[in-house]
Parts: C-alpha cells; structure tokens; sequence
C-alpha cells in the first residue's frame, strides 16, 4: 500500500489522475494536456515578456508632452526588451498624470533593468499616498539599489515611514542619510519632527537648528520650530518664529534630480505659464519674455501667454503695449475679466483715466465683488474729476475687504474733497487702527488735522 | 469532469497570466457583517433632488448643505436643504417638517426659507432669543439671515439686521465670542473666484479650476447687537476691529470653539490649499491667529493642502477635542490630537486613517459614536473635484449623468479606542455602496431611538437619509443644553463632561461643524457599557460651571443654566 500509494502520488504529479495502472491512451491524453498547457504558459510567458506599451489619449494634450509620449512609445515598440525605453515612456506618462500607465511602465522597466534605482524609485513616489505600504516596498528596494550612490531613495523612505507614523524604522534612515551628508537639512527636519512627535523637544530643536539657515528649509524649521516653542511653553518666542516663517516665501522642494527629470518633460503651456509668473514675481523680466515668446510662438493668440506678455510690459512701465496686448486678447475674449482689469491698469498707466473707469466698470460686471477693481475705479474717477463716483467705488471696495487701508485713506480724501469731514475722519481713525505707523496714515491725519 | 478539475487551476492561472495579473477591480462593497446604515430616503418622505450647473463653473460644485434644526420646537428634529440653481431658479430651498409618525413633509412653499441663489451652507441658531431658531444660508455673493418668525414662518432680515457680505461665503457659524448671551455671526469666505477664468487639466481638457488659481478672502465677523430679547436682529460688522480681516483665506471648514482652554471661543478655518487659520480669543474682542505655533496650520508633514470638511470631537479619551479635516484623493487626511491643553499634532499616521479600502476625496466629515460604545467613529462624504480616468462605481441612481463623472463613494471608519480607527467601508453598503458627488454630510438623531443617524447631500443628486441600524450598540446619554436667562436657546459653544462607568465623555456643542452643514443640536454620548451616569459637569458659554446630577442612561437629559450647583 505505502509503495502504490507513493506510485500514485508521482503519477498524480505528472497526469493529473490518480493511479499510473489506467488505460495508456488516457495517459497520453494526460501528456498532451500538460504538453499543451505548459506551450499556453510558453506563449503567455513570450507574450508578457514583450508587453505593448499602454495606449493613452492623447488627443488633447499640450503637442509638446504628446509628441514626447508618442516618441517614448515608438522606442518601446521598437526595443521592448529596453528598460530604459520603458522607464522613459513611464516619465514621460507620469509627467502627463497618466499614473496607472507610468506604474505599468516603470514596473516592466523595473524587470528589464533590474539593477536601476531608478525604475523602483518612480514607483515608490508613485506610491506614496495611494498605497503607502507598497511605496516603502519600492523605496527599500530603491535603497538598497542606489547604495548611497544617491540619497533621494532613502529621503523619500524616511519621509514615507514619518508619513504613515513609523518614526522608530524612519529614524535609522534619518540618521543615515546625515551621516552621509550633514549638510542635509531636509533630513533634519524629519529628525525634528520625529524628536516633536515624541515629545523630545530639545532633540527636536537641536536637530532643527542647522536646517533654520538652509534656504530649501528655512520656513519649515522655522514653523516646526514655532511648534516646538508653543509647546515647550513659551508662547512669545513661538508667535515671533511663526512671524518670521509668514514672511518668508514657499519653501522649495529639496532638490531630486530623479524627480526633477521627470517634472522637467512638462513643457506644456501650462508649465510655462508657470514658469513666466514665478519669473514676474521675481521681477526677472527678460528669463520671463523669453518663456512667455515660447508661448506665443507655440500659440500667438494664447489668452494665458497674451496676459503674461501685457504683465510684462506692463511691470517695465511699457504701458501702450501692454495695452495694445490687453485689447489683443479682448478682440476675441471680450468677457476676459483679468484682461479689462491689466487694461484698466495698463490705461490708468497713461493717465487715460475716463478710459480707465469705463474699462473697470465693464469687468466690475463680470465680477461685482472685485475688491481691487473698485478701489482702482474709485483712483480712476477720482483722477478724472468724478468725486461722487470715487466715493461710491470706495466704499465698494471697503465692503468686499474690509481692513484695506489704502481705500480707507482714499475714501477719507474723497469724502473730504465733498465736505464730509466728520465721515473722512473716520476713515483716517480707521487707517491708524489698522497700522499708526503708516506714512500715509501720518499724512492723511496732518492733512485733516486729526490727532 | 476530473480532468477539468484537474486542469482547472492551470487555466486559470493560465488566465491570470494573460489578464497581466492585475487584481480585479474595485467593485462595490459587499456587506459581510451587520450594517450600520439602512438608506431610508424613500421611506422617510425627505426627496431632495440638488440641481447644479454643468459648465465648470466653480460655485457649482462646492456646494450644496443641510441644516438640522427643530424650528418649531415640537422635539422633532427638521430638515432644510440648500440649492445651488441661482436666483431666479426654480430650484429652491426646501424645508422639511417632521411630522408626529417620523416621517417628512415638504413645507416649504411660503415658509419664507424657500429661496433660490447660488446656495452654500446653512446654519441654525436663535439670533434674537426669542426661544426660535432662526437660519443663515450662505451664497455665492451673499450671507443672507432669516428670521424664525413662529407659525413655521421666516422673514428674510438681512439688509435689515445690518449683514452684508458681497463675498463668497461658503462656511459660517454662530459663536458668543464675547460671552454677551447673543450669538454672533462667522462668515468664514472662500475664494477671490473669477469666473471668467477657464482651466485645463494637465492632459487639456476643462475641468474646475483649482483654489490656487484664485486669491485668498477676508473672514467676516458680526457681533449681535440685537436691543432685546425677541427683537429685531442686529448686527454690528466687527471684521476690521477684531483683526480677523488680517489674515485673509480660502476657508471651507470651520469650527467656532474654545481650541486653547481658557473658557472663550476661537476660531478655526480649514483653508482649501492654504495653511489652515485658528483666531485665538484675546477677550477683549479681538482675536490673534496661531495656527502655525499650535500645530494646526499645516499636515503631519508640515506641508499645505486641500482642506475642506471638519469635526471636532475627543477621539482618543483624554477629556480634550481634537480636529479631524479631510482632504483630495491623492493627499492625506488630518487628525490633530490635542495635547497638552491648547496645541495639536496631526497623527493621521498612527490613528489608522491611511489604511483604506479606497481612497476619496472627503468633503463633509463628522465624528460620531455611531455604535454607542464611548468613542466616535469617523464618517468621510466623498467626491471628486477633479475628473479621475478611472471613477468609482456604481454611481447612485438619481446623479446627473455630467456629475456622475465625479462620484466617489463615501467612507466609515470605526474607532476601535483611543483614537485607532479601521476602515469599515466595505461592509457598509447603504453609505459607502454607491458613488455619489458627496458634500454636505449632517449628524443627528432623526427618531428620536437615541442612536446618531446621518444625512448625506450631493451636487447634482438626491440626498440620502441614513437610520442608525449598527448592532449592538451600548448605551447612550443625549444632552440638551438651554439658556433659560437668554430666551431657552441652545447653548452654543457649551462643553459638557459625563462621567460614565469610571470614565470621562467630553464633548462641545457646535452644530455648525462637518461641510457646510448644521448638526442636531442636542449631544450624544455613547456610554458603551456604563449603565449609569454619575455626573454632568457643564461649562456654559459665558464661563459659568454647573454640575448636574446623573443616572439611568439611554435617555435624553434637558439641562438648563442655574439648575446645576
């Protein structure tokens, strides 16, 4: 019994039935079975050795990113076995937020270049939010790949294990990657927030303290710091690091050349437009023409590059063109709210100022809750003689933001103009609620004789 | 037969192979344990059908809510929805009466309330203590008050009552913030929105422009001026005077309470893409923002989002409120545990709010001891603002076929104690079966059964009543809290502590919390296994201590100020 049973055990194994003493024809067909399926298996296995890249529409996407794709995917269809051509084509359908096709592509990558950090990194990011556990299992893998060649792996592990609470497995990483580089101030500030969460404060802060002067981290210390004070119980100190964080910028990403290469496949319009107001509000005016030409030569009539290209003109005091850009636009966007308030500008610019009201007027309209926009039409009216109007557009713009100190001085002006000085004192009482030290304050009060 | 038995396997990982190995997809949740949930809509009388634009105009898909309130004080809590058709609409608020049999009539034809506009929020509150609850509807454009005028009757006072508020309101709340015994008027507004301008997802097409693309507004403060008790409501505009205005922000969430423990309510706006603002009270009538040094401006990682919905309840115990905002599908949560007394920490990481069965983009939120077993349990009302390639299904009959391409099925997380909570979705079909473009969400317990029920509001949907059916619920204290010195109104902003079975049960009495939405203002405690109360202590809006004496649970207790000792 043992040695048959053992017999049947091993013919199970290999025809799928219960003894090897049945008939040989339906042994055969037992072999042909298996035969046939372990070819089925072959076949898929070939099949999904060479998968087809993932089909996405792209029927109206930026032709800068569509093009970029559309290359990626050719490379693929052509060197299948490339990991690389699969990890591009995955960057570039991430940069579009096409995630589950990226992942798909990034995966294959990972198979086909086993050895890359690369392809487990994206995954990993990927990952993050969605399914945190799955992106920790990315991201070791990713480490362990890298090995200390590059850091952002283990940074982005670090952050991922402090996310989800994990701060005893995030620490050992934390602690490496300053070993690595003490000059790396995003690592201390997930120290920081390790030492906080365990209520180690004096840890916390001294692990904060080089990364206060870091310009990538500056504001984050600085407001993990206030934290830290408000609950070591000194509330002032607290206040006046949360001030000092309020003024600063948005902190910058810590940088990620993996990262980095990937958002960099966006040059889309939108991009750019990005690009141009960072640039303005830098008042870095030729970096900022040279994207906004990149738009319009891509587009001359886009709305987004022509407001970009008036702002710019505009800032460096080129008021007829900005305004002739502004009308540009409005030809074929006559509701384009922000395009009537940069002309309403662009025409107070050139002292056009019965111009100027119409213009505000119009997109006042559009939007009658336009806080800016009433106080502009208030300076416009006021400058062309219109008292009453100016009042009126004051006081609009008062009861859209109350607390704007200009409007309330302006108004005191106006009112006094009309003879309503118990009113305009008012308002000047109002301005030196809101801030004593203003010049303007100081002004208007010796000009009213307020004390 | 054998063989196929035999070959079965390997065909289907032959199958599973050729499928990519990809694990099916997300289907609808299947219940495989009791539900806690049983949809009641049709039974109920309560069919509300929300009508929203289809051109990506913004307004139209931040709202709509639903206020919970007793407006004829029979002890039946009513039913008032908001529309978003505009003015001139046909589509109108609509006020619902409970009637004797629990279930609910349309009265809103020539209640006064049945207004149309671009409608956000509404809230309810007695603005003139006259023992009414009277209502604030907030718009696009307006923050519009009406008056309880009894009879089932109200009477539009805006202009009248001094409010005024060109701005797009979205959250408001009703709050004592200086202790006078007459509730003021929180407008927290939201976005600078221009409507004019057209956005684009990465991939080209339209869709709802993002608050980043906007500017930040100021939050409005009235302060009630009204002469005498049940006369004409006034209000004064403290905006400027009490420093709110400086700190200017894209508010969706709020929660007027006393988040630093010195006995005055603050001030906390969950800001849509920008650090979230607290006022702190200075007492005097003036307030200082201090999210950022008390932990609450920003998430677990110090970084900005989405925040929309907000609860504020004591999740893990330990006698303190702690502040739980929602977020979009692709970030995370907030859960901001208190403590010490007056700073938070989000611990959204160790609380077990990740784990989940789905991820959504959550809008009304409330925490609410759903199973009476002494600590509250966390729904999430979800739906997208942005269009997702693959959406959720299956889509609740009734959504309109534009908006059904951002329905998103809502969530249930049960807090198994101390504030770890388990994503109980999957099992809850008649809450989390169905997608829907979920916002406004409300708490309260419409029959009266002592359990907490929910109602569930959509843009471009029918709302959802939900009767309480969970299982096994322990026993549970309701607690009415009235100001017999200021007309009997509800005591807004009252905290109580109930003291159950060697163990404290903290809560505040704020309806106007979750999404543009307010609550039943009676409080629930779920007292698990503790069949008496030893004691009530409350804290009465105007610093006044009381402490009332217990006894048998399951059963509503109504206590007024000066009957405690």
């Amino acid at each position: 019994m043992k040695r048959q049973k053992s017999s049947g055990a091993k013919a199970h194994k290999l025809t799928g039935k219960k003894s090897s003493r049945r008939s040989p024809v339906r042994a055969l067909v037992g072999i042909l079975a298996v035969g046939i399926c372990l070819g089925l298996g072959f076949w898929i296995l070939k099949f999904r050795a060479q998968p087809t890249p993932p089909v996405v529409a792209l029927g109206l996407l930026d032709p800068a990113l569509r093009s970029l794709i559309e290359t990626s995917r050719v490379a693929v269809v052509r060197a299948p076995e490339s990991g690389a051509a699969w990890g591009r084509l995955g960057e570039t359908l991430q940069a579009a937020e096409f995630f589950p096709e990226a992942r798909l592509c990034y995966s294959n990558a990972a198979v086909r270049d086993p050895q890359n950090f690369r392809w487990p990194y994206l995954s990993g990011v990927l990952e993050q939010v969605g399914d945190p556990a799955l992106a920790v299992r990315h991201l070791t893998r990713a480490t362990e790949l890298a090995a200390g060649r590059t850091d952002s792996p283990r940074y982005q592990l670090a952050r991922t294990l402090v996310e989800q609470g994990q701060f005893d497995q995030a620490e050992p990483h934390l602690k490496l990657l300053l070993a690595s580089n003490p000059g790396h101030a995003a690592a201390r500030v997930e120290l920081a927030r390790v030492h906080l969460a365990r209520g180690a404060f004096k840890e916390a802060t001294l692990a904060l303290q080089p990364a206060l002067t870091n310009q990538y981290t500056m504001r984050s210390s600085l407001l993990l710091g206030a934290q830290i004070a408000q609950r070591n119980g000194q509330p002032d100190i607290a206040a006046q690091l949360a001030r000092r964080a309020s003024s600063l910028p948005r902190s910058f990403d810590w940088p990620d050349p993996v990262l980095h290469d990937v958002q960099a496949l966006r040059t889309d319009r939108a991009r750019l437009a990005e690009q141009a107001n960072r640039l303005l509000q830098q008042q870095k005016f030729p970096e900022a023409g040279a994207v906004v030409q990149k738009m319009l030569d891509a587009a001359p009539n886009d709305p987004e590059g022509l407001l970009l290209w008036g702002r710019l003109n505009y800032l460096q005091r080129r008021c007829p063109e900005a305004e002739a850009t502004y009308r540009q636009l409005l030809r074929f966007q006559p509701d384009s709210l922000n395009a009537l308030v940069q002309l309403g500008l662009a025409l107070m610019c050139q002292e056009q100022w019965t111009n100027a009201a119409v213009t505000l007027e119009r997109a006042l309209a559009l939007k009658p809750d336009f806080a800016q926009a009433h106080g502009n039409l208030g300076l416009a009216r006021s400058k062309s003689g219109d008292t009453a109007g100016a009042i009126r557009a004051f006081r609009d713009a008062l009861r859209n933001t109350p607390g704007d100190l200009a409007a309330h001085l302006n108004l005191a002006e106006e009112l006094a103009n009309a003879g309503l000085l118990e009113e305009a004192e008012q308002h000047v009482a109002h301005a030196a609620a809101l801030n004593p030290k203003d010049p303007r304050v100081i002004q208007a009060r010796t000009q009213l004789g307020v004390k | 037969m054998p063989r196929l038995k035999t070959l079965g396997p390997v065909v289907l990982g032959c199958a599973w192979l050729a499928a990519g190995c990809r694990p099916a997809p997300t289907g609808p949740p299947a219940a495989s344990a009791p539900e806690w949930f049983s949809n009641i809509t049709a039974s109920s009388g309560l069919t509300f059908l929300h009508r929203a634009g289809t051109n990506y105009f913004m307004p139209d898909q931040v709202g709509s809510g639903v206020a919970l309130f007793d407006y004829d004080n029979d002890g039946r809590l009513d039913v008032y929805f908001v529309q978003n058709g505009g003015a001139g609409s046909d589509a109108r608020n609509q006020l619902f009466h409970q009637e004797e049999n629990g279930t609910f009539k349309n009265v809103s034809a020539d209640s006064g309330l049945d207004v149309s506009g671009r409608g956000m929020g509404a809230i309810a509150g007695d603005v003139n203590n006259d023992g009414r609850a009277d209502v604030v509807v907030t718009e696009y454009g307006a923050t519009r008050l009406f008056q309880n005028l009894g009879g089932g009757k109200f009477r539009e006072v805006t202009r009248a009552a001094g409010l005024d508020n060109p701005r797009w309101a979205a959250t408001a709340s009703f709050v004592d913030y200086d202790r006078d015994g007459w509730l003021d008027l929180v407008a927290a507004n939201y976005l600078d929105y221009d409507p004019t301008h057209v956005c684009h997802d990465v991939q080209g097409q339209q869709d709802f422009c993002a608050p980043q693309a906007f500017s930040p507004t100021a939050t409005r403060l009235w302060r009630n001026a009204t002469a005498q008790a049940g006369g004409e409501p006034r209000f004064t505009d403290r905006s400027e005077a009490s420093g709110v205005f400086r700190v200017p922000g894209v508010a969706l969430g709020l929660v007027c309470a006393d988040f630093d423990g010195d006995g005055w309510p603050d001030i906390f706006c969950a800001d849509d893409g920008r650090p979230n603002r607290l006022f702190i009270n200075r007492r005097n009538g003036t307030f200082t923002e201090e999210a950022a040094q008390r932990g609450l401006a920003f998430n677990a990682m110090g970084a900005t989002a989405a925040n929309m919905g907000t609860a504020f309840a004591d999740v893990d115990g330990d006698g303190m409120g702690d502040v739980f905002v929602t977020h979009l599908t692709d970030e995370y949560h907030s859960l901001y545990k208190q403590g010490p007394r007056g700073v938070f920490l989000d611990q959204v990481g160790a609380s077990g709010l990740q784990q989940q069965g789905w991820r959504g983009t959550g809008f009304g939120t409330v925490l609410a001891d759903f199973n009476s077993d002494g600590a509250p349990d966390l729904v999430s009302a979800n739906g997208l603002v942005r269009r997702l390639l693959k959406n959720q299904t299956p889509v609740a009959a009734g959504v309109h076929p534009w908006w059904a391409r951002y329905a998103q099925r809502s969530q249930l997380f049960v807090n198994q104690g101390g504030g770890k909570f388990r994503d109980l979705s999957l099992e809850q079909p008649a809450l989390c079966g169905e997608a829907m473009v979920a916002r406004s969400l409300a708490v309260g317990d419409l029959d009266n059964d002592g359990a907490q029920d929910l109602l569930l509001c959509a843009v471009g949907g029918p709302a959802r009543v939900l009767r309480n059916v969970a299982p096994q619920r322990g026993h549970w204290l309701k607690v009415r809290l009235l100001l017999p010195q200021h007309g009997g109104r509800d005591a807004i902003g009252a905290e109580a502590v109930v003291h159950a079975g060697g163990k404290k049960h903290w809560a505040v009495l704020q309806p106007a919390t979750s999404y543009l939405a307010s609550n039943d203002p009676t409080l629930h405690f779920g007292l698990g296994t503790a069949a008496n109360v030893d004691s009530i202590e409350i804290l009465w809006p105007d610093g006044g201590k009381e402490t009332f004496n217990g006894g048998a649970t399951d059963k509503l207790m109504v206590l007024k100020k000066g009957d405690g000792k």
